[in-house]
């Protein structure tokens, strides 16, 4: 608030930055979710919830591979970014196969355009986000090409 | 055709808004009630023959929630049971099923079935606005619901190699239906070097554009039918559910019909189109038109393969040989679809949908007429195919 607007605003929407807070792991570590089981893999996390494939109660966490490959890529040219994410505007966007079966979808950052062709191998690196709501930088995975 | 086993429940009626980009001038309340008005009076029937009302919105854009009260208030029908949906683009599919199902029991035997998009409602910040399907891995990581729409048009081109020219053919004919509709919102003309150019524009051209809309359909059982003398339109619908987190769309072992899937096929369609097609008494042979959720071409030929109506794999030859034109195999989105006619979220798109296959099943779609027009498929999803409806709207006794 400034000094032209000292009320409160009684309705701002914004997410409650404990929703952040909670799936810390998830975005950290790419941490998941196995099935006791059946031993089925989930991401994102089902812990407290069921095994969609067994229906059993009991998951354990399970850290992803931080390995795959570029199944397709978007060249984001939409015209509208979410907020946060404009300034790197295209950004690279893509679905990943890891190597254990699990399927996520990412930024793709330290790569051209031309070199994201589907198959290319990637890896999980820890990259600064968006500011939440608190004004704090919130931090995640994205994947970058194996370039070795 | 089988002889048919399940109940009958009739479309008595349709209306939808006129096309205007900004109706500002109007409270929500307004706008819906006179789509009811338009639905009613071309019934003949009152709003006090209604029994049952259901109404689906977009929580994104109208702060209230828990609109099925104020919906009958609205329109005049308090005490009566009002049932409010918020499924995204497919909300008004689930309210047809609910009030369906109404009917089908014998419990009721008129129902209304609303559905209001006015973006207008409030300035929505953008938490509010382009959400994603599993906010904290997708929207809160820098990922909309229309990421995974072009991941997903990305997928369908990877899988069966096509390219944009597909797109482009797709879009072209829908710019053709839309030109020849007084409803359609962007009467557009434009070049194939417009339609194929690789910037914001060209996708723009060929995807989607959004529009206000309030669609009011009316659920009759047979007995109405027969009291009133109203046109004998069957309506049939079904929707199934797939994993709202993209990634899930992959090999999904929680069900063994998405257990090969990948974001280029429709497991959840298909199973949706079995039960609506195996309700109906009709096969995919027997669908002479389609209107489907093109927010991008590719997502419109996934429609027309998960339907059965075509083979997996062959949208995008299907639209670049004219499949989808009124002389092709299917005409589709004869509205001219989200991409000329507009794309109107919870309000209208899957009811705006059934209200061009009313207008066909009864001759009246003019320029656009497909000949002899006597069943009709519709299909919308939900949150980028997490949520598939599809319906039959035909002519009974042919
Ligand atoms: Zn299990």
């Amino acid at each position: 608030m400034n000094d032209q607007f000292p009320e409160i605003l009684p309705r701002l929407e914004s997410y409650n930055t404990m929703r952040t807070w909670r799936e810390r792991f998830g975005r950290y570590l790419l941490q998941g979710s196995r099935c006791k089981s059946c031993g089925s893999l989930w991401f994102p996390r089902r812990d407290e919830l069921n095994c969609p494939k067994c229906k059993g109660m009991e998951l354990e966490p399970y850290r992803c591979s931080r390995l795959g490959t570029i199944d397709v890529v978007q060249v984001e040219n939409m015209g509208y970014p979410i907020m946060g994410y404009g300034e790197t505007a295209p950004r690279l966007i893509c679905t990943i196969r890891l190597d254990d079966g699990i399927t996520v979808i990412s930024e793709l950052v330290d790569a051209e355009k031309d070199e994201l062709v589907p198959g290319a191998r990637v890896r999980m690196v820890l990259r600064k986000h968006k500011r939440e709501e608190t004004g704090a930088w919130m931090y995640g995975y994205m994947f970058a090409l194996c370039r070795e | 055709m089988t002889k048919r086993t399940f109940p009958k429940v009739y479309l008595a009626s349709a209306a939808v808004s006129p096309p205007a980009r900004s109706v500002s001038h109007l409270t929500w309340r307004q706008f819906i009630a006179q789509a009811a008005q338009a639905a009613l009076d071309r019934a003949g029937l009152s709003v006090k023959d209604v029994d049952i009302g259901a109404i689906s919105y977009n929580e994104r854009t109208i702060t209230e929630g828990a609109l099925g009260c104020v919906a009958a208030d609205a329109i005049g029908m308090i005490p009566r049971p009002f049932v409010s949906i918020s499924q995204a683009c497919c909300g008004g599919g689930l309210c047809t099923d609910v009030v369906w199902n109404y009917i089908a029991s014998g419990r009721y035997k008129a129902g209304i079935v609303l559905g209001i998009s006015k973006p207008d409602n409030f300035d929505f910040r953008d938490a509010m606005g382009p959400i994603g399907n599993y906010t904290e891995y997708d929207y809160m990581l820098g990922f909309s619901h229309e990421n995974y729409g072009a991941l997903r048009s990305e997928s369908y081109k990877k899988r069966f190699g096509y390219g944009e020219e597909a797109a482009a053919a797709w879009a072209k004919q829908c710019y053709w239906y839309g030109r020849r509709n007084d409803s359609a919102l962007r009467k557009l003309d434009p070049s194939d070097e417009e339609l194929m150019a690789d910037d914001t524009a060209g996708y723009r051209l060929r995807t989607a554009t959004g529009r206000n809309l309030a669609s009011c359909l009316i659920l009759v059982s047979e007995e109405v039918v027969e009291e009133r003398k109203l046109p004998r339109l069957l309506l049939d619908v079904s929707y199934r559910t797939r994993p709202p987190y993209l990634g899930n769309h992959y090999d999904y072992a929680g069900h063994e019909a998405f257990a090969d899937a990948d974001p280029a096929t429709q497991p959840g369609l298909r199973l949706a189109a079995e039960e609506t097609l195996a309700r109906a008494c009709v096969t995919p042979s027997d669908i002479q038109l389609a209107q489907v959720h093109d927010l991008s071409p590719f997502e419109g030929m996934e429609a027309l393969e998960g339907m059965g109506i075509i083979p997996v794999g062959s949208g995008g030859k299907f639209a670049m040989e004219g499949g989808t034109g009124l002389g092709g195999r299917c005409p589709t989105n004869t509205d001219g679809g989200a991409i000329s006619y507009g794309h109107s979220s919870a309000g209208g798109d899957f009811s705006s949908k059934i209200y061009e296959n009313y207008l066909q099943l009864l001759g009246e779609a003019g320029e656009r007429q497909v000949a002899n027009a006597r069943v009709a498929a519709a299909q919308a999803y939900g949150s980028h195919h997490s949520m598939e409806v599809c319906s039959i709207l035909q002519r009974e006794n042919g």
